[in-house]
């Protein structure tokens, strides 16, 4: 399984903070957010972290993996 | 040192309880610090408070990571991260950085890059309420360079 979470606005849009999705093989990042991330209402740009680090949609993901998806970061 | 708070902060006396145990303080030249703090404006509207979220497991990490680069790029004797999460008042600071180098050109130098880093290489996001009492995520960063 792929936990996927997500975090900030995408969290509230979302509405749960996480779930867990089955692997396929020769899956990427770009598979998981076209599942999630499709529709119109996701009109900002979305970042993306594989196990934690930056990456971007062309990344390839497997079994055990965590990806979080998130807006672009506002902190400072 | 990195370090993400959830509990207010006191910029002044992370800064000198950080210094006061630097090694090797006698090559250091020049301290750089930035503080940067909660206005009660943006974008035009009145901000009352603000919550600022972060992706626990990932924004240590790269705090982490930013801080070695900078000592990297920059050659810095070490430097200093702080962060706030949570909820945060109007004048409460949001973040210390601290740079320490032989010469002031590094801390300087070291301490803008830190910030211009931090707005695009750091989980962190901002939720503010306005005075309104409604809550909005801040989209981007001002340009304030």
């Amino acid at each position: 399984m792929i936990e996927v979470k997500f975090l900030a606005r995408l969290k509230e849009e979302i509405g749960q903070d996480s779930m867990e999705i089955a692997a396929r093989d020769g899956m990427t990042i770009a598979d998981i957010k076209q599942q999630f991330f499709s529709d119109a209402q996701f009109q900002l740009p979305i970042l993306q972290a594989l196990n934690h680090e930056f990456c971007d949609e062309t990344t390839a993901v497997s079994d055990g993996d965590i990806v979080a998806f998130f807006p672009p970061v506002t902190g400072g | 040192m990195v370090i993400v708070s959830d509990a207010a902060i006191d910029p002044y006396q992370l800064l000198a309880n950080y210094e006061a145990q630097l090694s090797a303080r006698g090559s250091v030249g020049a301290a750089a610090h930035f503080i940067g703090l909660m206005r009660e404006f943006n974008e035009g509207d009145d901000v009352v408070g603000m919550t600022l979220e972060q992706y626990p497991e990932m924004t240590r990490r790269a705090l982490d990571k930013l801080r070695l680069s900078l000592i990297d790029d920059f050659e810095l004797n070490d430097a200093l991260i702080v962060h706030r999460v949570g909820a945060l008042q109007i004048t409460d600071p949001i973040v210390v950085v601290g740079c320490w180098s032989a010469h002031r050109k590094a801390a300087f130098e070291a301490c803008r890059a830190a910030m211009e880093r931090l707005k695009s290489d750091v989980p962190l996001w901002k939720k503010e309420t306005l005075a309104d009492g409604s809550t909005r995520w801040v989209e981007q960063n001002t340009p304030g360079y």
